[in-house]
């Protein structure tokens, strides 16, 4: 402003220039430096009016048009202050893992006096320090060592008391779960670098660092209520049993959402040091097991949908099959020719092998494919187990691979096959991210294929082998798997992996359930017996039982008319109202 | 007033108004400036102690203890499936019964509901 003026006056009145030269130009022409001096102030004037309307235009501007560039620096900061981690939470919104802002401890030994005493002082608010590491530290002489991470409030306030000079706080994220070890294997778990290094956490680590904050937490499909009653069952059923282990999955039928998956031993991801590695080891996604009798649902679902047998075919299952040096045979021998739903009820190796010949080998592996067992899942988990399949496939391998022997899948990959199996023919690929089912939907089996499996799975939990798996009002189907353990290129008859698959209910299947106990020892409830049936059924039983009111099932009367025609196949194989 | 003083007046008439304005607007920006980083150094102490309190709730809420609590608390036991029933299967109250001695019951009038009603609680979905 004052320039303005001064300049405008010395324009105005040429008192400016030394009075030497003045003199001299006017002694040459005076009506000639008063034009140039008039010229001169106009322009400047000119000049100056111009910039004013410049910086006037541009403030009416800002004030009176621009107003989102205020707010947007705003924001700007606020999400600057808050790059945590983001949250992960359940199908409901129940947290399962999230950050807190904690202290960690460090300290800049080029600026401690006396490490020995600062060392000491360290000590009595943090007895967790080892005496001589810290004093190692605090006299290295170097500009930053860290002493401890992650203090709590309590912790930060007594080392502040002590008022050593060179000791500072960095604020820094902690990565919590609240519900413990119970989806610890889901979720997975964040190193103290806050990287993701397992389950979720790894698969998702970009998109939880990045805008996580801001972009809301990542809702997985996980049902913790679910997730809990099936942890609890299988925790109860494993020390039954004394298993080494056990993995359990609930899966819906139509959108291939996981609501509840566990591996048992597991760990608990708040001390994530403190676990061992069997308990991080997933059995539900990464292990793969020779799954047995289970599989026949498919062997099953596999003879139909070629047209190779109908239900009410009817297979020699007299005497133990013989291929090459292998002699196949059944647990209990009817020896008789069996229809498709004897075959089904009674488990018979020697009919799913017989039923599987006819279909053929590459039509075998074509069909396991299409149901996503011949390769990795592709879930969105980091541990996820590679099936094992036979190669070279021989005859030998169609018949073993038709009773579940030979082939190793992960009990993820089988439940989602089970749940195509069953949901009218759908593929349903796992997912762990809440949603609402495969965005392009496509059959890889017929609609009457699946119903005909309903029935017999249904008609194996009244009548065969999987009556212990029964849910009052939920009308559940299933069927047993055990498989002895291949070790040293046999079969060992004392470690079993016995596994139940079931779908609840059977008349509109809208859950697949799966529990599989590793190593199950029998018991005097059970008479000894280890197999399925005594052992992972009636933990379907109990989960159904539990879960079916919580997922909002409707349970239907066992005596309507209607459930039972639905469900109905006679053991010749004749059905009530079906394609069959 | 002469020429140059009007040219001098003007000017400085307007310097004058436009250091004031600027002043003034100096200061209120100063002053919101304050203002917002106060509302955003509070809003991310709230946002923290959202997530704080979430995380904590979430730990409160775990199914084990509630389990726990519950049966050490409450006298509910587990819903049983024969208690879950559709709404059509519910006998309502048909005819008035007529006490024979005309009684005090036969006061009482039958608990009934409109087709409207109805209808709201046949959509309500069972639990």
């Amino acid at each position: 402003m004052s320039g303005v003026l001064l300049m405008g006056r010395r324009g105005a009145d040429p008192a400016g220039p030394p009075p030497s030269q003045r003199f001299r130009a006017s002694a040459g022409s005076d009506s000639g430096a008063l034009g140039t001096g008039h010229a001169r102030l106009t322009v400047v004037a000119i000049m100056f009016a111009l910039a004013f309307l410049i910086v006037g235009g541009r403030l009416v501007n800002l004030a009176a048009f621009n107003t989102d560039h205020g707010t947007n620096l705003s924001a700007g900061s606020v999400s600057a202050g808050q790059s945590m981690r983001g949250d992960i939470v359940d199908r409901n919104g129940v947290v399962l893992a999230s950050s807190l802002a904690v202290a960690s401890l460090y300290a800049e030994p080029r600026r401690i006096a006396d490490p020995g005493q600062a060392a000491d002082a360290l000590m009595a608010v943090l007895p967790i320090l080892n005496f001589g590491d810290v004093y190692e530290k605090l006299s290295s002489g170097k500009s930053f060592v860290w002493l401890q991470r992650h203090l709590t409030p309590t912790q930060k306030m007594d080392v502040n008391a002590l008022g050593v000079p060179g000791l500072n706080f960095r604020t820094e994220q902690r990565r919590i779960y609240p519900h413990g070890a119970l989806a610890a294997h889901v979720v997975g778990y964040a190193g103290i670098d806050n990287h993701g290094l397992g389950g979720i956490e790894q698969y998702f680590d970009a998109d939880l660092l990045g805008d996580g904050g801001q972009a809301g937490a990542l809702a997985l499909s996980i049902d913790v209520r679910a997730q809990y009653a099936l942890h609890e069952e299988l925790a109860l059923a494993m020390e039954e049993f004394q298993a080494i282990g056990a993995a359990g999955l609930v899966l819906n039928a139509h959108t291939g959402e996981v609501i509840a998956m566990v591996s048992l031993p597991n760990f608990n991801p708040n001390q994530i040091g403190d676990s061992l590695a069997d308990g991080r080891f997933n059995r539900a996604s990464l292990g793969v097991y020779e799954l047995g009798s289970t599989l026949k649902i498919l062997t099953i679902a596999m003879a139909l949908e070629f047209g190779t047998a109908r239900l009410d075919s009817e297979f020699d299952a007299t005497e133990p099959l013989r291929v090459g040096r292998f002699v196949i045979h059944d647990d209990h021998p009817e020896s008789r020719w069996l229809s498709v739903p004897e075959i089904f009820i009674h488990s018979s190796n020697i009919g799913a092998a017989r039923m599987a010949m006819e279909v053929g080998a590459d039509r075998q592996q074509e069909f396991l494919a299409r149901m996503g067992l011949m390769s990795r899942a592709d879930v969105q988990l980091p541990e996820v187990g590679t099936p094992i399949v036979p190669s070279p496939w021989r005859d030998s391998s169609t018949m073993t691979v038709a009773f579940g022997h030979g082939i190793a899948v992960s009990p993820l990959q089988f439940a989602g096959a089970v749940a195509a199996t069953i949901n009218g023919g759908w593929a349903v690929p796992p997912t762990l991210i809440k949603s609402d089912g495969p965005v392009e939907p496509h059959r890889v089996l017929s609609a009457e294929t699946s119903e005909a499996i309903r029935r017999l799975m249904r008609l194996n939990v009244l009548q065969g082998t999987g009556t212990l798996a029964e849910a009052p009002g939920f009308l559940v189907g299933g069927k047993t798997g055990t498989a002895e353990k291949a070790k040293n290129g046999g079969y060992q008859s004392d470690a079993l992996v016995s596994s139940f698959v079931g779908a609840f209910p059977m008349n509109d299947p809208k859950y697949v359930v799966l529990a599989l106990l590793d190593e199950p020892q029998g018991n005097g409830s059970t008479m000894g017996y280890a197999t399925a049936g005594w052992t992972a059924a009636p933990v379907v039983s109990r989960v159904i039982s539990r879960i079916g009111p919580l997922l909002g099932v409707e349970p239907v009367d066992i005596a309507s008319r209607t459930a039972q025609q639905a469900l109905f196949i006679s053991l010749d194989g004749r059905t009530a109202g079906a394609a069959f | 007033m002469s020429r140059v003083g009007v040219i001098t007046a003007v000017p400085v008439a307007a310097a004058a108004v436009l250091a004031i304005g600027l002043y003034a607007m100096k200061y209120e920006v100063a002053r919101l400036e304050t203002r917002a980083g106060q509302l955003e150094r509070s809003l991310a102490v709230q946002v923290e102690t959202l997530g704080v309190l979430q995380s904590e709730w979430s730990y409160l809420n775990r199914p084990d203890r509630l389990q726990t609590l519950a049966l050490r608390h409450l006298n509910l036991v587990p819903l049983a499936v024969h208690k879950i029933g559709a709404l059509d299967k519910v006998p309502l109250r048909a005819a008035p019964a007529v006490a024979e001695n005309g009684g005090p019951l036969s006061q009482i009038k039958p608990a009934t509901l409109s087709s409207a009603q109805m209808a709201e609680v046949g959509n309500r979905k069972t639990p």
